[in-house]
């Protein structure tokens, strides 16, 4: 990829001289250079102070008439200004364009997006004035519109962030155990070798047999099956940890990003129901507190029913609702017409005599 | 000679209903029955738990109570917070095997006790209680009973709903005159009127219980666990105030009434803020509602539903954003995750490795241009 | 359509046991005649039976006089025959609940359920004496009030828990496993209270209409179809017509005169004819609630037409008819002719509940791939399998049932009477 150079600032690092005041290294042995990301022109902590603590003042740098905080200022990460500069540039893109793959419905799809906000940066970076500040409002616009957007896929990242590490850690412990298993191992290895050679001589001192190998040999291969076994099982795991993940790609026009999988955006709520759409609110009653019977009341008093939170009015409803409940369902019409006992069902039960062959008789 | 076979036309009915399912792995076991994962014949996507209620062998008496709770109130309630029974049918063997819908992600326990990886918010928190709510609530509202609410018995479907399950406590509302037993509820959510030995109650003690949970889910710990009935007596009468005549009129006459002869004021909503403020002052009101002392002044589920902290912010999450348990689960999705995420720039506050790896392998198009 | 009436549909009441009375017949009908079906080719193939050649299908209901022991085949009794005795045997149902001293809902679910079972399954394949005892042990289970089996069977001065554990399950399965049955009693008190809260109600008179209509419902509803056909609501309202008309018209009137228009909006209510809009004038008359809407004069009328029609089928078989169920007379002339016939022409194979269900047991225990690979239960061997077909198991070849089959009849109990002489 070849692109003419960006605006040609020197590199510092190495630099001992303050192009600012001057000073030089031998003067002031820790001098700290500082930018500020307005115009990347570096000077020295000192300079910092004396010219921005009292307020906003303008660039030393001749012909640079930017106004410049004290708060901007920081140290730079590259000797190579242009290269700080560009990964600045790039944090802020990636702020807020930051889809990740599971978000497109094909590799395309996002390898477009990817190109997107490539030609953006681009612009960005190394662009004229005029298509900078063009890049500049579109990602300025961009990130006003997704806001939300922006924000949940900075969480999902930070989650996954945080699972990866876990992940990491959860492998380092498990490398570290079975490091410490296999010298285990290899030292009872050891010492199975050094016990089953004595008993060999044991034995041969008293005129048996004893096979080549035997114990020893077996505990070793048992030993290299088990690594083996274990090795086998760490590579598995690797490997399922690695299979794809769903693929995605947007294809992308201007601003507007395709093949974004369908996010469910939530659909404009209504107002608040408490009852989630069941609550049951009678037709053809009220509930008051006129409502009575004697055979009831007589209860109304007796304090193991008050003390214990009995509640008389979950009765009256209850006694309520029976009343009412299924009044006008008509079971001749409606059972005809089939709502409820499905036609089918009431076939089965009347035809009664199914033969099955030679299955469940006793069932 | 060889003879037809034939089947009663209800026992067909069964077998109709049994072939609609099939069974695979047992996914747990437990004295009272086994639950194997099955799915649907016909699409085998939907998954369901086949519940395999087993002979008892301590209860001689035919069907154990707690199958026959199960099945009667199971069938009667539809609700989207409380397990749905699809099917039953008997077995050969003649055991019965409810059919519930399958409900992966375990239970509101696990999140609770799963300290370190699970993490939960104010939001989250309002989510789950709205569904247990309304589960309860709809069960009052058709007169049951449940008597054994506790984490244990929320479990979660795949797409985050809470589901509330286990009817094998539950009863009708009793009519008056007609006494229930007070040995239900598990102990650490037991109202204290049961406590105390009454039978004549209502859904209030199921209030409490909820009450206990939402404690629960704000502390991450069981609020009030005694090892026996009196320790629960006395943790109810230390952190919520002694039960006397004055807070609750006829109390002391319940039959098994028994305090700790300190006695303790009811506490005020200022004391529970500072243990459960985390869901807010309405929140805290809500909770100190549902532990009044005195059934008949404690909150009503309608009433609850009702309450103003449901319309405060923080909202409740959806559920699909709700905290899933970590462990198998997690599996996939870290899976899933190494893949992605490679975009995202930390904030300056990371170190600066973090930051530069990552803008370093952000540069490198391979295909690019 | 109305609140209480969409969640009365959910019931499993309405959706599996609610049914219009030509599809009863028919259902009835079917199990009569599978039953002599299946029972004739058991009966034929008994050993006792040899050299019997002729179809089963033919020799349904050729009259013998012979009886059992000769080559043919026994009368059946027809799908009416076995109406009566369901309806008898439920009369000895609510005789043996009130001997007892069970609750109102213990005993009418107890019936109900004992109807349903009846309903799917015939009186000639399950004996309904001890049937009737199984349901209502079952349906003190079913209404919450668990007891011991030894302590229920002293009740009725027996000592048989084993059948009645083994009939169980077994009515558990014919009732489809729905056992929430709805009742009107406390319907009852609800309607006692609404008029009540009436202005212009004599207190006596709903005393008087209120303990006629409970002693009604304990009774005329379960030994008809009601439950079937009617929902609570409208056998309470039957019964309560049959105690005071002018009570039950009038609590009709005012339901549908006062209708509370449904939250979101009133275009649900089946107000067909001329709606006031919810937000008219106050009516000067009560509490200042809206009355608002009017319902179709049609749908009333068609409610007091359902009523009325409950209300007939009630009349058939009102309390006083206790007493016909149990005329020694009456019994003698209709009721032992059918036991006897019935005698005869019981299913061989499931007429003894307890030998049924071991059988069962039995070769569920033998079935070498058997549904799941639990130690624990009960006999069950085997292990955990994937496949569809092992899981519900393979088709066992005939003649191994056949076999297992005829070790059980040969028992000798499959045939003799078990129970002792005809009562």
């Amino acid at each position: 990829m070849s692109r003419k150079p960006s605006s040609g600032l020197p590199a510092i690092s190495s630099e001992d001289m303050c192009p600012v005041c001057k000073t030089i290294r031998y003067l002031n042995k820790d001098m700290e250079f500082l930018i500020n990301p307005e115009c990347y022109h570096s000077m020295c902590s000192n300079c910092v102070n004396r010219l921005f603590n009292d307020g906003p003042n303008q660039c030393p740098y001749a012909g640079c008439h930017r106004t410049l905080r004290r708060k901007g200022f920081r140290s730079a990460f590259f000797g190579d200004l242009s290269v700080e500069r560009e990964v600045d540039i790039r944090r802020r893109v990636a702020a807020v364009f930051n889809q990740a793959e599971d978000d497109f419905e094909t590799l395309r799809d996002y390898n477009n997006y990817l190109q997107m906000v490539e030609d953006l940066t681009f612009d960005l970076v190394s662009g004229s004035d005029a298509a900078r500040r063009a890049a500049e409002a579109t990602l300025q616009q961009w990130e006003a519109e997704h806001r939300a957007d922006i924000e949940r896929n900075r969480k999902a990242g930070r989650e996954a962030d945080e699972q990866s590490r876990r992940r990491l850690a959860a492998e380092r412990e498990a490398a570290r155990q079975r490091r410490v298993e296999a010298l285990r191992e290899a030292e009872e290895e050891k010492r199975e070798r050094a016990r089953s050679r004595e008993a060999e001589l044991d034995s041969l001192a008293k005129g048996e047999v004893v096979s080549a190998g035997g114990p020893a040999g077996g505990a070793q291969q048992r030993v290299q099956l088990k690594r083996r076994g274990q090795a086998a099982v760490n590579a598995a795991a690797a490997s399922a940890a690695g299979t794809g993940a769903a693929a995605a790609a947007a294809d992308v026009g201007r601003l507007s990003i395709r093949g974004l999988k369908e996010k469910k955006a939530p659909a404009p709520e209504g107002p608040y129901d408490p009852f989630g759409g069941m609550d049951f609110v009678p037709s053809r009653y009220k509930l008051h507190d006129g409502l009575s019977h004697p055979a009831i009341d007589k209860y109304k008093a007796d304090p193991g029913h008050i003390t214990g939170g009995y509640n008389f009015d979950d009765y009256t409803a209850r006694a309520l609702y029976e009343a009412f409940a299924g009044l006008a369902v008509f079971v001749e019409d409606e059972k005809e017409v089939g709502i409820g006992l499905s036609a089918g069902e009431v076939a089965t039960i009347s035809a009664g005599m199914i033969a099955v062959g030679d299955k469940m008789e006793l069932d | 000679m060889a003879v037809t076979m034939t089947l009663d036309p209800i026992e067909q009915l069964n077998e109709d209903e049994k072939r609609k399912y099939i069974k695979g792995k047992k996914l747990g076991e437990g004295t009272y029955a086994n639950v194997y994962l099955g799915h649907s014949r016909q699409d085998p996507s939907q998954l369901v738990a086949i519940k395999k209620i087993k002979v008892q062998q301590q209860y001689q008496d035919g069907m154990a109570p707690d199958a026959v709770r199960e099945l009667k109130y199971l069938r009667e309630l539809h609700h989207p917070n409380i397990i749905s029974l699809l099917s039953v049918f008997s077995s050969k063997d003649q055991n019965l095997n409810l059919v519930l819908e399958y409900l992966p992600l375990g239970d509101l326990e696990m999140l609770i006790r799963d300290v370190d990886r699970v993490r939960y918010g104010a939001g989250d928190i309002k989510a789950w209680m709205g569904m247990l709510t309304r589960a309860v609530w709809f069960c009052h509202d058709n007169f049951v009973l449940h008597r054994d609410i506790k984490p244990n018995n929320l479990l979660i479907a795949a797409d985050g709903e809470v589901k509330l399950a286990d009817f094998g406590l539950a009863r009708s509302f009793a009519d008056p005159g007609r006494r229930m037993t007070a040995n239900v509820i598990t102990r650490w959510y037991r109202p204290p009127e049961l406590l105390f030995g009454a039978r004549h109650y209502g859904g209030a003690a199921d209030i409490w219980s909820v009450g206990m949970v939402f404690a629960e889910l704000i502390i991450r710990a069981p609020f009030l666990a005694g090892n026996t009935e009196v320790e629960q007596i006395s943790l109810i009468c230390k952190h919520i105030g002694t039960p006397t005549e004055d807070n609750w009129p006829g109390v002391t006459r319940l039959r098994e009434y028994t305090v700790p002869s300190e006695v303790v004021p009811v506490w005020g909503k200022e004391a529970y803020m500072g243990r459960f403020g985390a869901v807010g002052a309405d929140g805290v009101d809500l909770l100190v509602r549902t532990v009044a002392l005195d059934p008949k002044k404690r909150i009503t589920a309608r009433e609850m539903l009702e309450h103003r902290w449901w319309r405060t912010d923080p909202k409740p999450t959806r559920k699909e954003d709700l905290p899933r348990k970590s462990g198998g689960g997690a599996e996939e999705k870290m899976g899933a995750d190494l893949k992605r995420r490679n975009g995202i720039l930390e904030d300056e506050a990371n170190n600066s490795n973090s930051r530069g790896a990552k803008v370093a392998r952000k540069l490198d198009f391979g295909q690019g241009k | 359509m109305a609140t209480e009436d969409a969640r009365y549909r959910q019931t499993s009441q309405y959706e599996l046991w609610s049914f219009s009375p030509t599809q009863l017949a028919d259902m009835r009908e079917k199990t009569n005649a599978a039953a002599r079906a299946r029972i004739a080719e058991r009966l034929s193939s008994l050993p006792a039976l040899s050299n019997n050649t002729s179809t089963p299908a033919s020799s349904v209901n050729t009259p013998d006089p012979d009886g059992a022991s000769a080559p043919a085949l026994p009368e059946f009794l027809t799908a009416a025959e076995e109406a009566q005795l369901v309806t008898f045997f439920t009369s000895e149902l609510l005789r043996a609940g009130d001997h007892a001293e069970m609750t109102d809902e213990i005993k009418a679910t107890a019936a109900a359920f004992f109807r349903r079972f009846y309903v799917t399954n015939s009186i000639m394949t399950y004996p309904p004496q001890e049937m009737l005892i199984v349901a209502l042990f079952f349906g003190c289970k079913a209404e919450g009030s668990f007891v011991s089996i030894s302590d229920f069977v002293k009740t009725f001065g027996k000592d048989n828990p084993e059948e009645v554990l083994a009939g169980e399950f077994l009515l558990c399965q014919g009732l489809r496993f729905a056992i929430d049955v709805k009742h009107p009693f406390r319907a009852l008190r609800g309607a006692l209270m609404e008029l009540a809260a009436l202005p212009d109600v004599d207190r006596a008179r709903l005393g008087a209409a209120e303990t006629r209509a409970r002693e009604i419902l304990r009774f005329s509803p379960l030994i008809t179809d009601a439950y079937f056909h009617y929902t609570p609501s409208q056998i309470m309202l039957a019964a309560l017509s049959l105690a005071d008309r002018g009570l039950a018209e009038r609590l009709i009137t005012e339901t549908f005169h006062h209708v509370t228009p449904p939250p979101d909006s009133g275009a649900d209510t089946p107000s067909a004819s001329g709606t006031d809009a919810p937000s008219s004038k106050k009516p000067t008359a009560r509490s200042g609630e809206d009355k608002a809407q009017i319902i179709g004069c049609h749908l009333r009328d068609k409610v007091l037409g359902t009523i009325e029609a409950c209300r007939d089928m009630l009349a058939k078989e009102l309390p006083e008819r206790r007493e016909h169920w149990t005329n020694k007379a009456v019994i003698k002339a209709q009721i032992t002719p059918l036991r006897k016939k019935l005698n005869k022409c019981r299913d061989p194979e499931r007429w003894n509940l307890v030998e049924l269900q071991r059988a069962r047991r039995q070769q569920a225990a033998k079935k070498a791939d058997s549904e799941d690979g639990d130690p624990d239960d009960r006999g069950e061997a085997g292990n955990s399998l994937q496949s569809d077909a092992a899981v519900f198991g393979d088709p066992l070849t005939a003649s191994a049932r056949d076999t297992k089959r005829r070790k059980v009849l040969s028992n000798g109990k499959g045939l003799d009477d078990p129970f002792g002489g005809p009562l």
